[in-house]
């Protein structure tokens, strides 16, 4: 279990601002302030940031660690959500889930760029210590949605649970996971699999 | 389409999870367009990663708030129907524009035809994430364009100039009050095989902090990494690829700021 990459999600406190708070009406307001910001409502805007910005700074932060570069990412992404607001279709999903892929894809894309290469062979060395891990994991917020999400991921085996949470938190290809756990690179991609599986069964969740 | 090995359904976490890189990402899509056991599962995973995405938290640092809110009012959010002279959606093309037409369409049609829609709509972003990734420094301009406009045209920024010595001139535009700089390069030598220019914020006492990189090309504008508060100098030097965590090099430019 104190293997790299597990996600270890504190049990801190277990309030949660309303905007956090899973559920129909958070995201029947994310609904309307991104509709409203689709027609240029600035104000709209900063109301669905105040709603939403700890998990995007959060998931920037988690994926690339740098301070500075997380804020980049999380402000490019902003800026991405805000020019595709009108695009945003509420048959498709969770309007977080929307702005959070966004958030993801910029965070992976800047972990991978010819940038990052160096902080890249950083990220590598730091998987033997893990103490890294931590520092951001101590900030993750106990709420219901978490302790649910929590939960699911001990569901998982060993190897399903560190190749999700390296591929995702991480934003290792499956190749480099594959390196990184020393497991057969098919078996990765059949483990990453499962365990998806096993984790969308688990939540219950339906697109 | 026919050719795909026989154990590419197996792709289809790693695909939802991002773990793919772009050409496999690729040939994943074209997949995706013929097998519908795939389709359906990409995105069933949808929620499940999202929720991984949902339980990191961090409070953001308060400048990241006015950033972003100084940000979209030099945006304009796009149009309900795609733009043809969008840079973004320009660059993936049809793809997009024909997923969303069909989206459009489907939306009066059967629950079947909506799923398919669903689909394709992850197939257009995740063309548009291979398309960023060969592309990654204009992206990297195209989405910075807006911070880059904001401290251009902060009512505090201050502009210095200098020559670089290896060839081309730059200039440094500050901005204290939004903690931002950026740089502009015109005629730049290109780096010689094997390094790149990299460039530092150097304090009074001659301290540096790497500030990122100077994309390849002769005119390049570029946001700089972190704060110009408290710096002395920008400079500019030609370190191996990949940057160095200190300069090694002589600067081919410094710039009091
Ligand atoms: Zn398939």
């Amino acid at each position: 279990m104190t293997a790299p990459g597990i996600v270890t999600i504190s049990d801190g406190s277990a309030s949660s601002s309303p905007g956090n708070a899973p559920g129909g009406d958070a995201r029947a307001a994310l609904v309307a302030l991104l509709a409203r910001s689709s027609r240029g409502d600035e104000a709209a805007f900063a109301e669905l940031y105040d709603l939403t910005s700890a998990k995007v700074y959060g998931l920037a932060r988690r994926v690339v660690r740098d301070p500075a570069q997380a804020e980049e990412v999380a402000q490019e992404a902003y800026l991405e959500v805000w020019r595709q607001s009108t695009r945003y279709d509420e048959a498709r999903g969770n309007p977080l889930a929307w702005i959070l892929t966004i958030v993801h894809r910029r965070a992976v894309d800047r972990v991978r760029s010819a940038e990052s290469a160096r902080e890249r062979d950083t990220r590598y060395a730091a998987l033997g210590d893990g103490p890294e891990y931590d520092e951001v994991a101590e900030a993750v917020t106990a709420t219901l949605e978490t302790a649910r999400v929590r939960k699911a991921l001990t569901s998982l085996t060993e190897v399903q649970r560190e190749a999700i949470t390296l591929a995702y938190y991480g934003g290792y290809t499956h190749r480099e996971v594959s390196e990184l756990l020393d497991v057969p690179l098919g078996t990765v991609k059949t483990r990453m699999r499962d365990g998806l599986i096993r984790l969308r069964d688990t939540l219950g969740v339906e697109a | 389409m026919t050719s795909d090995a026989p154990d590419i359904h197996t792709l289809s976490g790693a695909y939802a999870l991002g773990a793919l890189d772009a050409d496999e990402a690729a040939a994943f899509e074209r997949h995706l367009e013929s097998c519908a056991a795939c389709r359906d599962e990409v995105r069933s995973f949808g929620a499940a990663t999202a929720s991984l995405g949902e339980v990191v938290e961090t409070p953001a640092p308060d400048r990241l708030r006015a950033a972003v809110l100084a940000g979209i009012t030099e945006i304009r959010p796009l149009p309900p129907h795609v733009a043809p002279d969008d840079p973004s959606t320009s660059t993936t093309g049809s793809g997009e524009e024909l997923a969303l037409r069909r989206r459009a369409r489907d939306r009066r049609s059967s629950r079947w035809l909506q799923v398919a829609a669903a689909v394709l709509a992850v197939v257009a972003a995740g063309a548009l994430w291979r398309t960023v990734a060969l592309t990654q420094q204009v992206d990297t301009v195209t989405a910075t364009a807006a911070a880059v406009s904001t401290v251009l045209t902060a009512p505090d920024a201050r502009a210095v100039t200098g020559v670089v010595s290896s060839g081309g001139r730059a200039a440094v535009v500050t901005s204290d009050q939004l903690g931002r700089a950026v740089l502009v390069t015109d005629g730049l030598a290109p780096a010689p095989a094997g390094s790149t220019y990299q460039i530092w914020y150097l304090d009074s006492a001659g301290a540096a902090t790497s500030a990122g990189f100077v994309p390849a090309g002769e005119h390049a504008t570029v946001l700089l990494q972190g704060s110009p508060v408290g710096a002395a100098a920008v400079g500019v030097t030609l370190e191996p690829a990949g940057g160095s965590a200190q300069p090694t090099t002589k600067p081919v430019l410094a710039v009091a700021v």
